[in-house]
């Protein structure tokens, strides 16, 4: 069972990590073309303050970021519990 | 004269329920899935107004809550009696000992599995997956239990191991090893698809979210 839980809980965990990467990818795409897909691969720590700077940018607040943020916590819990049970 | 206290400790019995849980956590997880997707999808389905199979078969709303439970309780309690009745060394051992069952029925399993597929509705998007992924393994249990009375047969009428080959046992050791951890990732894929899309739903909602900002790109 904890095996299925830490499953559960790495796919969320990663998936959202990589749904979050893919909305940093896409808006730097936009901004700054070809030059934004390269920087955005050596910025990736960017990813902790991107959302301010898309706010600011597009005067729009990424909502969806943090919701698959969210549910990338849920499963970093899940996985966590997961563990202990093992 | 050293006193002795004596406690006399009787193991406790566990709880039928309990003990079968504990034992078959993955089986059990596997229809406690199946039944919670089931169960609450045909709910919300019926409340939201979408054609159900209650209405297909003109069942009542009544009937639904009751049965369903009912069908997956008893579902479980065979599930875990069968798994009951073997060990994984015991079962791997029936395999080797019956290669021309085993080839005939993976054969007939893999050929007829679409058409199993093809003649049920199974929605779209991950609700095919799952609803797909529920008749893979109910036919493979069945198929299973066929294969389990063929072997006993064939024990009966034949008392010594006719054929052995080097490569099947190897093709079966290989199963063995990598089937587990497969079906596991499988399910577990599945529920946390689940999992997500629910979680994404709720938060939408409660967020009020409009996709504004994926509309940007």
């Amino acid at each position: 069972m904890g095996t299925i839980g830490k499953i559960i809980g790495y796919i969320l965990w990663i998936g959202a990590g990589i749904l979050m990467f893919i909305f940093w990818l896409m808006a730097m795409s936009k901004w700054l073309g070809f030059f934004g897909v390269i920087l955005s691969f050596i910025l990736a720590p960017g990813l902790v303050i991107f959302p301010l700077i898309f706010w600011i940018v597009e005067g729009v607040f990424p909502t969806f970021y943090f919701i698959v943020w969210g549910i990338g916590i849920v499963g970093l819990i899940i996985a966590g519990i997961s563990s202990k049970n093992d | 004269m050293d006193e002795a206290i004596i406690t006399s400790e009787t193991p406790r019995k566990e709880n039928f329920f309990l003990g079968r849980i504990r034992k078959y956590q993955v089986l059990t997880f596997t229809l406690g899935f199946l039944f919670l997707f089931r169960f609450a999808g045909t709910l919300v389905f019926y409340f939201v107004g979408k054609s159900t199979f209650i209405e297909q078969f003109g069942l009542s709303i009544g009937f639904f809550l009751i049965a369903i439970p009912v069908a997956y309780l008893v579902q479980w309690l065979v599930a875990t009696w069968v798994a009951s009745k073997y060990t994984r060394e015991k079962l791997k051992e029936k395999f080797y000992r019956h290669p021309l069952a085993t080839i005939i029925f993976a054969v007939l399993y893999v050929t007829d599995l679409p058409y199993r597929l093809s003649e049920s509705d199974l929605g779209g998007g991950l609700f095919k997956m799952i609803n797909a992924f529920e008749i893979i393994i109910y036919y493979a249990f069945l198929s299973f239990l066929w294969w389990l009375l063929i072997c006993w047969i064939s024990e009966k009428i034949w008392k010594k191991q006719r054929f052995m080959w080097k490569w099947y046992n190897k093709v079966v050791d290989k199963i063995f090893a990598f089937l587990p951890p497969l079906y596991k990732f499988i399910l577990g894929l599945m529920v946390a698809l689940l999992i997500f899309l629910l979680l994404f739903v709720l938060m939408a909602g409660i967020f009020n979210y409009s996709g504004e900002d994926l509309q940007k790109f």
